[in-house]
């Protein structure tokens, strides 16, 4: 085994390739960097998880490790040819601190670079664990908004499709009324539509659904190519949220009409795009988060509202990318030895995020 | 028979491995017990000099559940974390240290990615071990003071300290310091911080300690009470 | 004084009969005063006037110590003396509480946290549990070949297991109880339990199900075996026969379609049939796309391969449970029909 350690600490483990599109076999278990412009424009309202972040300011350098899971992923985005047919799912699973979001970061950078219109919801949690506000929806009997969420969502997308809403030809389809006293008339820009959602934050909701059926009617005109990204899709299917509205009922997801639009938008009924979802045991309540298979996960339900959907493992990393990894954090000066490595494979499980983790106090 | 002394290497100061003897003679074990021998290392290094022989009918005192054979075993992490726990509640003492080794980390790399020079770079401790070591280093007291009783006057009289007595009061002085902080700021910051200005030779603690100094030198005329 | 020669004298003594109770060391010991190291012997002899010894004639204390010795003599134990093809029955006839002396057994019996489990003498606990020693094989024969002559023969027709689960496939359990107290009754006897194989009974699919359903615990899928326990009757006979109309009941019961039976929905089945799942309708749409009309494509996609394999792997997904091999048959599934990706 001491031989291995050396060995690999001599191989260079850098990738100086920035764009994704050329990334091939030859760069696996490398690091890339994500250039800081790229970051900012697509991950600045979110996206990058808490402790990538963390990495981030520490190392001065967004590194991220190529693997498997994401050349297999994006593979399969270079590989549709055929954008008649219906969207198709792709679906991200492992266990927490695996790589899943890092997944994403890779495929949502590969979705930029090929002029995507990207619908990317970061952590689904975030809006049933600690909404903003709670109030009874105007338009649908019974529903339950989170304007405020919904409006902060919409300041997402906008800040991550500047390009895309200069385009005239990203319109409405037909009229919307709001309330008896405010509309938006047809054919009005998408831009427009999504600053009316911004401002007046008591539609931000209702906005979200029309936006999300006009995407998926202007993709599959042709117009242009959608790239629909949810991290943490299965907290849509849990037993609560902690969502409390002025009559203190209890509010199950499928009770908020953000969950309805989102289940809406990654059905098959559109084509000309991708549909990328991850799952993780976080997202689920604590007490379900035995396995982290995608059928225990999402349970019935929620597996029928995605089927079919290609399931992607993301696994523990292997002997290379953990000694890449390592290597790495010791080239940062995150770790100051070179040994006990075998101790971190053991304790760790190979996980990465328990791996920075137990890193840090070493 | 001769009950085997245990003779350490002579440890190199601010290196990772700097072994100091643990032997507390408690009510359980009487001194003919000798220490566990945990690590590889020294079991190693006994075969490898012939000395097993000394050891076949020696008693030894079982290791405790932290002495570990790891790697990444510290006999300073084991005491810092010991003196920081209160009511037994050794999880979050050992995690309070461990944010403190991340907090050190962060804050010296921060200060080496942005060092302009070699040297500069050089001069900068990154291993938050060796940090501690010197810190603890710079913030021993070398004397103590006492209060003698003489003819209804109670002196303040300098004695010596033993190396063990004076390791817990530097290190319960960082921790003491360290818990004097607003309610905003985190504990392990706060410690990291105290421990990094520590291994410059500068702060509150490397204060306390010439306090200590001072005042010793101030009473050494009454250092004779200490003999009786 | 040379000890080997003392030695030699005590053996003619009248107590050397049992190796276990011989104490001719002892007096030598005595004799000389000290242990039988010759070097403490001659110190002996050189600090003390010389006690001229007479070997067989004792001083009085050593008598008294003798005879009290001589008090508790014992025999040396039985078994020692029993040969190896002895006839045991005649040994141990009926039922006894445990002889360690009778029994040539090195038996050890009893828990003692810092020692070895107690041997078999003046062990209390090899005395209080029953023993079953009177009924080894050769016992048994004895009393079999006393009783034949009073037997009928086996009946032909059930020499093997699989012929008497044929003939008789339920077992009726009872125990039976008798005290030696004021009463002799106890009322566990009247508890009855019916042990069946439901493979003997005729069911199809809905019986089976229903069956299974009504009896619940009682079934162990394992062992395929029905229990049934009764003890609500206050006698047994009354509690067999209550058992009896149970399975009768339940049997009948089963094979009996309720109009309440057809409301049973797909999230009541406990098997997953792919067409009345929402994942046939959304498998019906994808062909379909991007028409709406999904009536027509259902007996064109009936034949296609794809579809076989794409069901079978959804089937298996919810029927056999998620695992690595079922996952990456839905995976090489879905990839197939989502993107034409065709591995095999």
């Amino acid at each position: 085994m001491k031989l291995l350690y050396t060995v690999y600490y001599k191989l260079q483990s850098r990738c100086e390739i920035a764009l994704r599109t050329k990334h091939s076999k030859q760069d696996l278990y490398k690091f890339y960097t994500l250039p800081d412009e790229v970051r900012s424009a697509i991950f600045e309202l979110g996206g990058i998880t808490r402790v990538f972040n963390e990495q981030t300011q520490i190392f001065n350098e967004s590194s991220i490790l190529i693997r498997n899971c994401m050349l297999e992923l994006v593979g399969y985005l270079k590989s549709m040819t055929n954008f008649d047919r219906p969207s198709p799912r792709f679906v991200l699973y492992g266990e927490h601190g695996v790589g899943k979001s890092m997944a994403l970061v890779y495929a949502l950078q590969y979705a930029h670079e090929n002029n995507y219109l990207l619908v990317h919801i970061p952590w689904v949690l975030r809006w049933f664990a600690y909404p903003k506000e709670v109030s009874h929806s105007l338009t649908k009997e019974g529903m339950v908004d989170l304007n405020i969420d919904a409006a902060m969502w919409l300041r997402h997308f906008q800040k991550q499709n500047t390009k895309w809403l200069e385009d005239p030809r990203l319109t409405t389809s037909q009229e919307y009324v709001w309330s008896p006293r405010e509309k938006s008339e047809a054919n009005i820009p998408l831009a427009a539509l999504i600053e009316h959602g911004i401002t007046r934050v008591k539609y931000a909701s209702d906005v979200v659904d029309v936006l999300f059926t006009e995407i998926k009617k202007l993709s599959t005109e042709g117009v242009c190519r959608t790239f629909v990204c949810v991290d943490g899709y299965n907290s849509f299917f849990a037993e609560k949220t902690n969502c409390k509205p002025e009559d203190k009922s209890k509010v199950l997801p499928s009770r908020v009409t953000l969950t309805r639009s989102v289940i809406n938008l990654v059905q098959s009924d559109w084509n000309n795009g991708a549909i990328v979802l991850a799952l993780s045991p976080r997202a689920n309540l604590p007490d379900r988060r035995e396995s982290h298979l995608p059928l225990y996960m999402l349970k019935k339900a929620g597996f029928e509202s995605i089927d079919p959907f290609v399931p992607i493992h993301v696994p523990e990393l292997n002997d290379e990318e953990f000694h890449n990894l390592l290597n790495l954090y010791e080239s940062k000066k995150w770790l100051q030895t070179s040994e006990g490595r075998e101790e971190i494979a053991f304790l760790t499980k190979r996980v990465p995020q328990k791996m920075y983790e137990f890193c840090s106090f070493k | 028979m001769l009950i085997p002394k245990l003779v350490y290497p002579q440890a190199l100061l601010f290196t990772r491995a700097s072994i100091f003897k643990t032997a507390v003679r408690s009510a359980s074990f009487g001194p003919q017990f000798i220490d566990p021998i945990f690590k590889h290392e020294d079991i190693d290094r006994i075969i490898a000099n012939n000395e097993l022989k000394n050891y076949t009918d020696v008693p030894v005192k079982p290791p405790t559940s932290f002495q570990t054979c790891s790697t990444f075993y510290n006999p300073v992490k084991e005491k810092f974390i010991n003196y920081m726990m209160k009511k037994g509640n050794k999880e979050l003492a050992r995690e309070v240290f461990e944010y403190t080794v991340k907090s050190i980390k962060r804050i010296q790399i921060e200060k080496y990615n942005k060092a302009t020079s070699d040297e500069e770079r050089e001069s900068i401790i990154l291993d938050p071990y060796v940090i501690i070591d010197k810190a603890i280093e710079n913030t021993k007291p070398i004397l103590k003071l006492r209060s003698i009783k003489r003819a209804a006057v109670t002196y303040q009289v300098p004695i010596p300290i033993s190396d063990k007595e004076a390791r817990f009061k530097c290190m319960k002085w960082h921790i003491e310091i360290a818990k004097d902080k607003p309610s905003e700021v985190r504990f392990s910051d706060n410690l990291a911080q105290i421990l990094i200005d520590g291994a410059d030779n500068k702060g509150k603690v490397v204060k306390k300690k010439t306090d200590l100094h001072r005042q010793c030198e101030a009473n050494r005329a009454y250092a004779h009470y200490y003999f009786g | 004084m040379n000890v080997a020669k003392l030695l030699k004298f005590s053996r003619c003594s009248p107590l050397h009969f049992s190796p276990s109770y011989s104490h001719s060391s002892f007096r030598l010991q005595h004799a000389t005063g000290t242990s039988s190291n010759p070097q403490e012997a001659d110190k002996f002899q050189e600090d003390e006037f010389r006690v001229f010894v007479i070997p067989g004639k004792n001083s009085v204390t050593e008598k008294r110590q003798e005879r009290r010795k001589l008090k508790f003599k014992a025999q040396p134990p039985r078994y020692l003396k029993m040969p190896v093809d002895q006839d045991w029955t005649s040994v141990w006839p009926g039922p006894r509480t445990f002889h360690p002396a009778v029994v040539p057994l090195p038996l050890r019996q009893g828990y003692d946290k810092k020692r070895v489990a107690q041997g078999k003498f003046g062990n209390a606990e090899l005395m209080k549990v029953p023993n079953f020693l009177h009924l080894t094989p050769p016992a048994i024969k004895k009393h079999c070949d006393a009783i034949r002559k009073f037997c009928t023969p086996w009946p032909q027709g059930l020499e093997t297991e699989m012929q008497m689960e044929k003939h008789f496939p339920i077992t009726v359990i009872t125990s039976d109880y008798c005290h030696s107290s004021p009463t002799i009754r106890d009322i566990k006897a009247r508890i009855v339990t019916i042990k069946l194989k439901l493979s003997t009974l005729e069911l199809d699919d809905h019986a089976r199900d229903k069956f299974l359903r009504l009896v619940g615990d009682r079934y162990n899928p394992k062992t395929d075996v029905l229990t049934i326990v009764t003890d609500r009757c206050p006698m047994k006979k009354q509690n067999y026969d209550y058992c009896m109309y149970v399975l009768t009941a339940l049997f009948h019961e089963s094979w009996t379609f309720e109009e309440w039976e057809k409301e049973k929905s797909t999230l009541d089945m406990e098997y997953y049939e792919w067409k009345d799942h929402p994942s046939y309708q959304t498998y019906l749409k994808l062909k379909a796309y991007p028409s709406q009309d999904t009536s027509n494509i259902e007996q064109e996609i009936g034949q296609d391969p794809l579809t076989q394999k794409y069901s079978k792997a959804v089937t298996d997904l919810f029927n056999q449970g998620e695992d690595v091999y079922t996952l990456a048959r839905y995976k090489e599934a879905t990839l197939e029909l989502l993107l034409g990706q065709k591995t095999s």
